[in-house]
């Protein structure tokens, strides 16, 4: 592998963590505005914050955040016929959310408050 | 609305997921499952089920058994924070065995390193119980060589070397080597928890 390959897959690395790291929360983010199925969950990442998520590994990670406390489910009945699971926030689900939130503000603001210099000088 | 062979291929598919998840729960399982079909009926949308729609549905979904390893590795890693007690983990490991190599592994060496820890402490409470019977013995072979065996025996042969020291020995020692098993698999546990962590890539 060129050397270039190797920023490439190391760059690729650092990506993946941060979206491991911040994934939890956009998903509880995403149920903020009320209850989602799975599929709505990974359009909303998709859409709102250019988050692709593989589609097997939803179900998992809301199994585990319904088991942390953080979401509730329910089968629904839907149009068409077919039962649907539906998540909701719970009580302590948006307590973290908002908790994570104010976390991942004041984080982005002092890494974006780092980063200026840097950023100025690559618009020179 | 749907077509019977999309609905045959989709059920097909569950089927092999459903084979892998043989150490959940039964009503796990089934959760799983009924997400999953769920989740096909509504990427095909309106439509209904057709050929290409659930194709395009089990593409993005992976390999069966992948994804039923998410589904083992998100359960191995909330047993490995919350049942830490030996014989838990060792129940957990040995249901994911069948499914991974690492699990499988983790097993045998806990299974050996249990029975070793349980031997020694045996031998230490039965001295007193069986004080001929118990203990470690120098044999010296036929080449010359040193061999010992060491725990109970009807019949020993040579100088028999620990004495009462087998006491304290087996049950340091034994408890020891019983710690030690139950980190390792403890931490084997949480190696295969972590796994479904890089997933999420």
């Amino acid at each position: 592998m060129s050397e270039a390959d190797d920023d490439l897959v190391s760059l690729d690395r650092w990506t993946v963590q941060l979206r491991k790291g911040t994934l939890g929360l956009a998903v509880l983010a995403s149920l903020w505005g009320g209850r989602l199925y799975g599929l709505e969950i990974l359009r909303r990442l998709e859409a709102d914050a250019d988050l692709t998520v593989p589609e097997g590994t939803i179900y998992p990670l809301l199994n585990r955040l319904k088991r942390d406390g953080l979401i509730s489910s329910e089968w629904v009945e839907a149009e068409g016929g077919h039962p649907r699971k539906y998540f909701t926030l719970t009580e302590a689900g948006r307590r973290r959310a908002a908790e994570m939130a104010q976390a991942w503000g004041r984080f982005a603001a002092g890494l974006d408050a780092m980063l200026t210099p840097m950023r100025q000088e690559q618009n020179r | 609305m749907s077509d019977p062979q999309a609905e045959k291929q989709l059920e097909a598919y569950l089927a092999q997921v459903r084979r892998h998840l043989l150490p959940l729960p039964a009503e796990e399982a089934r959760e799983a499952i009924d997400e999953l079909r769920s989740h096909v009926r509504d990427r095909a949308g309106g439509a209904g089920l057709t050929p290409e729609t659930v194709a395009a549905a089990l593409t993005a979904l992976g390999d069966p058994r992948s994804l039923a390893g998410l589904h083992l590795a998100e359960r191995a890693a909330v047993r490995a924070e919350t049942h830490r007690q030996p014989w838990r983990v060792l129940a957990a490991t040995w249901r994911l065995a069948g499914f991974s190599l690492g699990a499988a592994w983790t097993l045998l060496v806990s299974a050996l390193g249990y029975v070793t820890g349980l031997s020694l402490m045996a031998a230490a409470l039965l001295k007193p119980i069986l004080p001929n019977n118990i203990g470690l013995w120098v044999q010296p072979s036929a080449d010359d060589d040193i061999s010992f065996s060491i725990g109970r025996s009807n019949a020993p042969i040579g100088p028999e070397v620990l004495g009462w020291w087998i006491i304290p020995i087996g049950l340091v020692l034994g408890g020891l080597i019983l710690f030690l098993t139950w980190r390792f698999s403890l931490a084997g546990l949480r190696r295969l928890g972590r796994g479904w962590a890089k997933i999420l890539s």
